[in-house]
Formats: C-alpha cells, structure tokens, sequence
C-alpha cells in the first residue's frame, strides 16, 4: 500500500474491523464523511494483515465474528509492542457484564453500544483520540485481578484506559436508562393516552351499544307496527289492490285476492293489465294515472251468469300522493255491494209499485169523482154506483197508506203497540171471513178446528190482520180460484194457524225471499197487484207475539203459509 | 161508427173509460186482459186501443202492445197507454212497444176526452 505517510500525518486513520458489509460500509461512509479516512477488514485476521502494512490512529472492531472474535483481536493487539498504542474501540451490545470484564480483560479502550447513534460515536472517537495523547505521559501500572461472578479477571490495561471504559459503559448505561426513562415516560404517557382512549372508546361503545338497543327496539316498534298495518289491510272486509306509478300490482289483500281470484304473491310486481281481468279496474287506474281524475267510483260485476256466485262489487280508485304532492300510485278499495245494490233495485221496485198501487184507486176516485160532478146526465142509480166505487177505493187507499205506515214504522225501528188480551183463535178467524165475501166468485174460504177453544194471550186486531193478508194473498196467487182451507190447531204450547190454497204455488227460490220488504213473487207488470210489504207485516206481527210464520209449497199446485201464536194457559185449552 | 178498446184488468176502470166517451158516438169493447185485448183487436179492428199496462196473467200492456202493432192488418190501429206507471222509462218502453201515446193515472176524464178526440177527429 501507498501513501502512509500521508495518511499517518493527519492522525485520524481508522481500521474498521466488521464482518457485516453493510454496517462496515455505513460506519465508513460516516466516519470519511466526517474528516477521518477508514479501511474496513472483514474479519480480525485480515485486520492483521492490513496492520502489517498501514498505520491507524485507532481501531473500531465489531465483537460478533467467525474465526477470531473482537476480544482475542484486541488482546491479540494490546499484547503486542506494534500495536498496543492503538486505542481499540469495541462494538458491543453490552448484553452481560461479563462483557465489560472480557473488554477490560482485552485491553480495549473503549465501548460503543450497538447500535449507536452518530453523533455519539464521533464524540467517542474524538474523545479517545485526545486522551490517547494524554495516556501516554501516565504509563505504568500493574496488573489488575478482580473476581466477577466467581471468576478471576487480570486486567493489563491502565488505570485511564479502565477509567476510560467504565466512564464510557457508564455513560452508555446513562444513556440507555435516560433512554428507558424517556421511552418508559413516553410508555407512561401513551399507556395514560392509551387509558383515555380506552375510556373515551368504552363510552364510545356503551354509547354505540345504547344506540344499537334503541335502534333495536325501533325496529322492534316499527315491525311490530308493520305487521299491524298489515293485519288491518290483510283482514280488512273490503279488497285493497295498490299499484305504483307504472300501474304494477305492489300489495293486494286476502278480500281483493277473492273477489278477482288471484294470488297476490303470484302477481307481485306485475303489471295490472296482465293479472287483472277487470276491465273496469284497470280502466280507473290508468285513467288516474294519466291526471284524467283523481278519483273513481264504479260497479262492476264478478261471476257473471252463475246465479250463485254473481256479486256486485263497488270500487273506488284514488290516487296515492306523498306530503310534497308527488304521485306514488293508486289504490283500489273493493267491496261487495250485491245486497246493497238489491235492495236499491227493490227499492226502487217498491217506490214505482208503490206509486202504482197508490195510482189505481185514486184513478177511480179522480175519474169517477170528475164525473160526478161535470156530468149531468147520470141516472141516481149510476151516481150511486160511482159514489160507492170512489168509497171503496177510498177505503182500499187507506189500507195500502196503513201497510205503507207499517213498513216504515218497522223500519225504523218504532215497530207496533200489541195490545195483548185473551182472546180465542176460532173467534178471530171467523171474524176474518166476511170480510172476503163479495171479493171473489171463484174463491171458497173453509175453516176447521181440532180443539174447542183456543184461547192465546193477542191482539185480535193483530192476528185479522195477519189472517186478512195471508187470505187476500191465497186469492191473489190462485186466480184460477179454487178453495182456500183455514185451520187451527194446538202444537205443543202454541195455537198453529194455517192459510192453504190451490194456487199457482212458490218456488224455493221465492219462499226463500219472501220475507224480505219490498219483495213481490212476481215483480213483472202482469203480477197480481200488492205492495210486497204484507208478508214482511205479517212475520213482523207474528214474532212481535212470540210466534213463528212458515211458507210451504208446491209450485204449480199450492201453497200453504202457517204461523204459531203462543197459548194462554196451556191447561185449560186442553179442558 | 168508431171502435174503441179499452183494456184494463181493473172493472172500475174500464167502467170510468166508458163512462168517460160515453159522450161521443163509439162502439166501445172492453178486455180484461192483454191476452184478450190482442184477441178483440184482430176480430174487431178497433180505431183506438186504451191500453192498461201492469195485467196479471203473463202479457202486460206493452207486450199486448207489440203483438197488436206487428200485426200488418193493425197498424193503422192507435194505441194509446193508460198506466199508472209514469217514470220516464216506463214511457220509453211504450214508445218501444210500438204505442202512440201515454196517459198516465189518475187521469181526468175530460183531458181524457179531449185526447180522444183529437185522435179520433
């Protein structure tokens, strides 16, 4: 090698002694970088080597080696005349005391611990490089045994170079505790800002968990509320069918589902003009949805022509709006208007039969009555006769106005004063019959009785009402006459009256719809005249006394209409 | 002389009509039913036809009405319908039923008259 001299002059040549590349290079780099020159060797004897042929200042060497390892390199130097004034530096981590003893053993001068920090390490060096120069004016010394842990240590070294490296571990172990001491407050610090956190995160959680329990029992509330909307819509007697803004079906009760004879979760989300038949539904709902009308009531019919199953249904169609006026859809609301709309047509039956009925004896009391008095050629006997026409059919307008009163009177509720006394059933039909005599040719009124007295807690005036209208019924639905058989019977703890007749008979149909106001057997204009409302009094009447009425009938043959009326005192109508 | 009908199920009735064109020079027949009326006005050809419209026994007044008018050798036949039926569509089917006209009950037998009258003048 060249240029020793050169490099001997300055003082500041340094061998690094280091078997890993990486940390040789960086000590290297540093120490160059800061006015010194360096070698590195890769191991301690190649350290040798270079000794053999260069001069350094000092020594830096790595403990940690194959082969020969810092400590046998150091004594290995410190033992030898060449070398022994070359202050050694050991890289250490300073794990074991026992470390200290082997460097002091070794002769070395001083310790860094690995790893160091740059700046400290200059100060080392420098450090050791001044009191080098001092050591060498304060030789002498002698040789040092100690015990550590059991073993004996001699130690060669100088009273400043053991000075030097204990001042120096000492410094380190200084160093390290103010280390510690600062990373165990910066510990204490964050274990403090750890415990905050965890406070602060714990409150957080109850927090979190609170909200996530509320929220919990709002769902809880809200599903529960969910299904008891659904409840109401599912059970609700009247259909519901709601549709979105594209006219797809999004919720049908089990009623609609019955009446349109669909699944709802068959047609779910399908579009109305698939699923429904109904063409009238359909028609409403997009005629709301193109702004036509906001709303729709209409009637349509399901089952049509099956008798049995026909039904009316009412629809009424709205628009579903949100608060801010936007359209979210339709809903249909159905409902099953069958008896509603046949009562309508009955009564609107009732209302022109009525007027009818009421029209045909004021003709002849208008008519006759006119004649009466702009006519001056009648004879007394026709005057007579026209005065009696005017009277009967006075009279009979009064009966149709009483049965009328009646009805009303029932319907709302009123219902009639029965005056009960004791009175016997033979006597009030025997009081009836007369007062059909004259009214028909063809007719012949027969009554029979079982029992001598049949005697009942009644209204006489009551049951010859029921009497008179079951009679005048027999003979209006027997026009081709015939007899008409009125018997009365004890049953049980009831006295049984019976009209039967040899008339045009009943159907099932019509007997089943008898008591109903307003009906009539025969609703057409050739029907036999009748408001409808007698049977209607008749049930009313009879109930009203505790009894029971009852229709039977052979169609096309006779009919036979009974009713019962409780007995006074059942002993003595058996004397 | 001029052949009237009157049918009505009602005696009084066709009695009060006859009563009422008694005035005038008419032979006058009378049907109980609508049954009869078609009946009498295929043999007689009565002029004019005073036709009740609720009759029991299965042809009302305004089927007797149609029978009457789809016969050709009756249409010259005016029938005029005398019913205590008055709504408006009580009027439309007589109209339909081929009837010339609608009084409606009561009457007044001189209104009556002069109805006739005027058909018949």
């Amino acid at each position: 090698m060249t240029g020793t001299d050169v490099r001997t002059k300055g003082g500041r040549e340094i061998l690094i002694v280091e078997d890993s590349k990486v940390q040789a290079a960086t000590l290297k780099h540093l120490l160059e970088e800061n006015g010194y020159t360096a070698l590195t060797a890769g191991n301690a004897s190649e350290a040798i080597d270079i000794l053999c042929n260069e001069v350094f200042t000092l020594i830096i060497s790595d403990i940690n080696m194959p082969g020969m390892d810092g400590y046998e390199f150091c004594q290995k130097l410190k033992s030898d005349e060449r070398y022994k004034d070359i202050p050694v530096i050991l890289l250490t981590s300073l794990s074991d005391p026992t470390d200290i003893i082997r460097g002091l053993q070794s002769g070395a001068d001083n310790f860094i611990t690995k790893p160091y920090e740059d700046e400290y390490l200059l100060t080392r060096i420098e450090h050791l490089l001044i009191n080098r120069q001092l050591r060498k004016f304060m030789k002498g010394g002698v040789a040092l045994e100690i015990v550590f842990r059991g073993e004996k240590y001699s130690i060669n070294s100088d009273r400043q170079q053991i000075l030097d490296l204990l001042i120096s571990v000492f410094e380190t172990a200084i160093d390290k505790n103010e280390k510690l001491l600062k990373t165990q407050a910066s510990q204490y610090e964050m274990i403090e800002l750890m415990a905050e956190k965890n406070i602060a995160l714990l409150e957080t959680q109850e927090e979190l968990q609170r909200l996530m329990e509320n929220l919990a029992i709002e769902k809880q509330k809200l599903a529960e509320e969910k299904e008891r909307i659904n409840a109401i819509i599912r059970s609700t007697a009247e259909g519901i069918i709601v549709t979105d803004v594209d006219q797809q079906v999004i919720m049908m009760n089990r009623t609609a589902e019955e009446f349109l004879g669909l699944r709802f979760d068959e047609i779910a989300n399908q579009c109305i003009d698939c699923v429904i038949n109904e063409d009238s539904i359909k028609e409403k709902i997009s005629f709301i949805l193109n702004k036509m009308k906001s709303e729709y009531d209409f009637d349509f019919k399901i089952n049509e022509g099956d008798k049995n199953l026909e039904k009316i249904i009412h629809g009424k169609t709205s628009l579903i709006v949100d608060r801010d006026d936007n359209r979210l859809g339709t809903v249909t609301i159905i409902s099953d208007v069958t008896k509603e709309r046949q009562v309508d047509i009955m009564k609107t039956e009732f209302l022109s039969t009525a007027a009818h009925e009421l029209r045909t004896p004021l003709t002849s009391i208008q008519g006759f009555s006119e004649i009466l008095l702009t006519r001056g050629d009648l004879s007394p006997e026709d005057k007579n006769k026209y005065l009696t026409y005017i009277n009967k059919q006075a009279v009979k307008l009064a009966l149709i106005v009483n049965d009328l009163l009646d009805v009303a009177r029932i319907e709302s509720g009123q219902g009639f004063v029965i005056n009960k006394k004791i009175c016997d059933m033979k006597k009030c039909i025997e009081e009836v019959i007369p007062h059909f005599t004259g009214i028909s040719s063809i007719h012949k009124i027969r009554t029979a009785f079982t029992d001598k007295n049949i005697l009942c807690l009644a209204d006489s005036d009551k049951i010859g009402q029921i009497l008179k209208n079951l009679v005048s019924n027999s003979i209006k639905y027997s026009p081709q006459g015939g007899e008409i058989h009125i018997s009365a019977e004890i049953k049980g703890d009831f006295c049984q009256i019976s009209v039967r007749d040899q008339g045009i008979g009943m159907t099932p149909e019509q007997i089943e719809k008898v008591f109903s106001k307003f009906y009539r057997a025969d609703a057409s204009d050739s029907a036999p005249e009748g408001t409808g409302l007698g049977m209607t009094i008749v049930k009313y009447l009879v109930e009203a006394h505790g009894g029971r009425v009852r229709i039977e009938s052979e169609y096309g043959a006779w009919t036979e209409a009974a009713f019962t009326i409780p007995l006074h005192d059942v002993d003595k109508n058996n004397v | 002389m001029k052949k009237i009908l009157i049918t009505d199920d009602q005696l009084e009735v066709r009695e009060l009509v006859e009563v009422t064109l008694r005035v005038d020079d008419y032979t006058i027949f009378q049907a109980s039913s609508g049954e009869e009326a078609v009946r009498i006005a295929e043999t007689e050809k009565p002029d004019l036809i005073l036709m009740d419209v609720m009759m029991p026994g299965g042809i009302d007044g305004f089927e007797a009405t149609r029978r009457i008018k789809s016969n050709p050798e009756l249409k010259n036949c005016h029938i005029v319908i005398l019913s205590a039926k008055g709504q408006q569509i009580d009027r439309e089917r007589g109209r339909a039923a081929g009837a010339d006209d609608y009084f409606v009950k009561p009457f007044s037998p001189l209104e009556l008259i002069t109805k006739v009258e005027e058909i018949m003048g």
